[in-house]
């Protein structure tokens, strides 16, 4: 665990002094496992739209890229309230670190919220997991990360509890870095997933 | 490096924008290859900056820290085929 910031500014993430991960080594062996499997479904989304060239474009006309980037921006805004909610935490204000892991789940449902209607559109229209391989595949990746960032929700109102009850203290922070960590790895993969599913053509 | 937060997610979100925007202008190669690099550089941001992993010596520093770069270069050289 870093050493408590307490002589840095209230926004400034602290170099690491030791060896020691932030939160839970076994959160950061969960993290690589996700980014892999992730990592291999970017690879085989990217080989397959190489096949299938004009299908992908057809599909990637379908969807919305306004909502694609709707929900980037919730999600990384939704991330700097969770970083500056640990430090927060680190600097013995807990009530305000609460404050500001909700924050993160209200941006965190604007993407759901986008994401949920992005669904319906599509279902509407009559595309589904059974359609063409684009849609598959869009699904696929989107459902999995859509799960991701729901659980990680669950993981923020818990720990935002608990810090209103000061369970976390700047002496007891591992599980709030590590959720914290959980929710940087669900931001990480949509950075990959937003631009080759909805961007580059 | 930035380590403040609001800068990074500023800067996070301004390389969004600036993807998005661009991607609406243009369908060339080298349109994709900007976007990827902007994936490599917020990947970095993210692993460096809000998960805290600057100044660690690990190997997990620099998986995370590669992890984007690396798969935008695999990305970049599957697409452009």
């Amino acid at each position: 665990m870093n050493s408590p910031s307490l002589d840095a500014t209230a926004t400034e993430i602290p170099l690491a002094s030791g060896k020691l991960l932030p939160g839970d080594f076994a959160v950061w062996m969960l993290i690589l496992i996700e980014i892999s499997t992730f990592g291999l479904m970017f690879i085989a989304f990217s080989g397959m739209r190489t096949y299938e060239r004009e299908l992908f474009l057809a599909g990637q006309a379908v969807i919305h890229p306004l909502a694609g980037l709707i929900n980037t921006v919730a999600l990384l805004a939704a991330s700097g309230f969770v970083a500056q909610g640990v430090l927060d935490n680190r600097n013995n204000k807990q009530q305000r670190a609460a404050i500001m892991l909700f924050a993160g789940m209200a941006m965190a449902s604007v993407y759901v919220i986008v994401k949920l209607w992005e669904y319906w559109q599509l279902g509407s229209a009559g595309y589904g997991l059974n359609g063409d391989h684009f849609f598959m595949a869009y699904f696929l990746l989107t459902g999995f990360h859509f799960m991701h960032v729901v659980m990680g929700m669950i993981f923020l109102a818990v720990m935002a509890r608990k810090l209103l009850r000061k369970a976390y203290g700047p002496n007891n922070q591992a599980g709030l870095e590590s959720g914290a960590c959980y929710w940087h790895m669900i931001d990480l993969i949509w950075v990959v997933l937003f631009p080759i599913v909805y961007v580059i053509r | 490096m930035i380590t403040s937060v609001p800068l990074i997610s500023v800067s996070l979100i301004l390389m969004t924008i600036g993807s998005y925007a661009l991607a609406e202008q243009s369908t060339a190669p080298w349109a994709s290859a900007v976007i990827l690099l902007f994936v490599a550089i917020k990947g970095y941001l993210i692993a460096d900056g809000f998960m805290e992993l600057r100044g660690h010596k690990r190997m997990l520093r620099y998986a995370m820290a590669l992890y984007c770069p690396l798969l935008s270069l695999l990305i970049w050289l599957i697409v452009k085929q």
